[in-house]
């Protein structure tokens, strides 16, 4: 059994390296003067927080962030459950279909996601291009960087993942829960808003949370999608990076970190009470 | 009627999901630099073009490069965690469980700033190696996730069977428990190496400008413009995503990565 013990050793290393160092290190960087050029300094200072606090724009950008990642978040639900709800109604066949087009567009890295987009929706090789083709409508440019283009790539990229962490939990309804509600003589708009959303309260606030940290923690939709004034915090977060503001960057992503973690904890105290009472 | 809304709204979604793929598909067999779609004249000039720019090559070379190594270290430390967690459940092991997902957790630009600076101070910055590590600690969530369930499926029963049939203690694992759970153990690392080969924002702040993987090397490309090599790019990839999560479901492996088993019925 001693042998086995020694499994321990790595497995120890590796979360000190990728869990705990990585945690410690940002906490360290965001409250002292270090820029990655070797010697570590252990001075404490505020300076890099008084120089995002400066003026308002970082806490704004904070706040739009949040509010546009929430918004998206809501727009991905409203797409997935109904989505999801057909899926599983499907036959084992079709369903399969699905799931391997749905697995492999979650797969396809954000890069290559925003790349086709800006394909679709520029003049020359997309959707304006053929409207005006068609005499539709009179496009001198195209399409992005725009706030709508940014907001449609955002949810086009969670809405695969919300598909697939809602299937297996709503296909695992009960389908006689539905069926005896018709009987009784309920529209389909009571049996969903009465039934089923109730029945998958709990998956569906998990999923929510996933699509909210995968959006929040990538920058290249809205940096390569929307115009300066519509960038998230992550997007300054790359761009202090790239440009070796490391300090700025680390209290920056702290900042960031901070505020996922006041949201989760409020959403956590705003459902929990109700999971605890069902 | 109702079911027709249902096809329709399907149909809907479909399009929606599949429409920019579709248009980059179109645009990759342009067959002059114009990115035109309708494609004019098409053809396959630029994935010729694509196979024989060392750039694009050697951009596609690293990103298997560390997809493989990653995968491999992820799921081999996943089976390590799980088998552990199986066999002792206790309160340690489940935050030790916490403590590996942690790196999947985060928001990603966090995680990957966090990292940066590990990295930084270990000097591998700008490495594939540092790379291979930034996406295994990402990656691992979904073998752990798969290998799990396979170690779940496992019945007491079954491990008094073997016993009473004369297995022994440290011929359990090779004779009994690795057959039950490497077909999760696969399809772990499959979709691992998928996600791994995808991966930007980790790889970026690891490469320090001077490791490209093809994603890193498609959204350098984007800023002087698009070429149908980018498209060329993009449709590999996401044909070779296809072809993987085609064969898992033709052998009836896609649904463990939903950590449910189903079977066809």
């Amino acid at each position: 059994m001693r042998a086995w013990n020694l499994l321990y050793v790595p497995l120890v290393c590796y979360v000190l390296a990728v869990s705990v160092l990585p945690l410690l290190f940002l906490i360290l960087t965001a409250f002292t003067e270090n820029d990655m050029s070797g010697a570590i300094s252990w001075d404490f200072t505020l300076a890099n927080f008084g120089e995002l606090f400066y003026d308002r724009f970082y806490i704004e950008r904070m706040f739009y962030t949040i509010g546009l990642v929430m918004m998206v978040t809501l727009i991905t639900l409203v797409i997935a459950v109904p989505v999801t709800l057909a899926i599983a109604q499907l036959g084992y066949f079709w369903r399969t279909v699905w799931l391997v087009g749905l697995f492999s567009s979650l797969a396809l890295s954000e890069v290559l996601t925003v790349y086709a987009w800006q394909l679709m929706l520029a003049q020359s090789s997309g959707i304006p291009g053929w409207l005006q083709a068609l005499g539709l409508i009179e496009v001198t440019e195209s399409w992005w960087p725009s706030f709508p283009a940014m907001t449609v790539v955002l949810v086009y990229f969670t809405s695969p993942v919300a598909v697939i962490v809602l299937f297996s939990p709503i296909s695992r309804l009960d389908p006689s829960l539905a069926e005896s509600a018709r009987t009784m003589g309920y529209g389909p708009a009571t049996i969903f808003l009465r039934i089923i959303l109730p029945a998958i309260q709990e998956p569906l606030v998990r999923t929510g949370l996933l699509c909210f940290m995968l959006n929040i923690g990538s920058f290249v939709i809205s940096q390569q999608m929307g115009r300066p004034s519509d960038w998230m915090i992550s997007v300054f977060i790359a761009d202090f990076m790239s440009s070796f503001s490391i300090p700025l960057a680390g209290s920056m992503a702290l900042m960031l970190l901070a505020s996922v973690l006041v949201c989760l904890g409020a959403i956590f105290f705003m459902v929990r009470p109700k999971a605890v009472a069902a | 009627m109702k079911k027709l809304l249902q096809i329709l709204g399907l149909g809907a979604f479909a399009l929606f999901l599949y429409m920019p793929i579709f248009v980059v598909s179109g645009s990759s067999l342009n067959s002059s630099r114009q990115m035109v779609f309708p494609p004019e004249d098409p053809g396959f000039t630029w994935y010729i073009a694509f196979f024989n720019d060392p750039a694009w090559v050697s951009a596609l070379t690293t990103s298997i490069v560390i997809a493989v190594c990653s995968s491999f270290i992820a799921t081999t430390l996943a089976t390590v965690v799980a088998y552990l967690l199986w066999r002792r459940q206790s309160r340690l092991h489940e935050y030790l469980y916490r403590a590996v997902l942690t790196p999947f957790l985060l928001p990603g630009i966090v995680f990957a700033v966090s990292l940066s600076f590990v990295i930084a101070a270990l000097g591998i910055m700008g490495t594939k190696l540092a790379i291979i590590i930034g996406h295994a600690a990402v990656i691992i969530a979904i073998p752990l996730v798969t290998i799990n369930l396979g170690f779940s499926l496992v019945s007491k029963e079954q491990i008094e069977a073997a016993r009473t049939m004369g297995v022994r203690e440290f011929q359990l694992l090779p004779m009994v428990l690795v057959p039950m759970i490497r077909p999760y153990v696969l399809t772990g690392a499959l979709f691992a190496l998928i996600i791994s080969m995808n991966e930007y924002v980790v790889a970026f702040l690891l490469s320090g400008f001077s490791v490209e993987t093809l994603p890193i090397k498609v959204y350098n490309s984007q800023r002087y413009g698009f070429t149908p090599t980018l498209s060329v790019g993009t449709v590999l990839y996401m044909t070779f995503s296809l072809v993987v999560f085609t064969i898992l479901a033709m052998t009836g492996r896609l649904y463990s990565l939903l950590g449910i088993e189903e079977k066809r019925h």
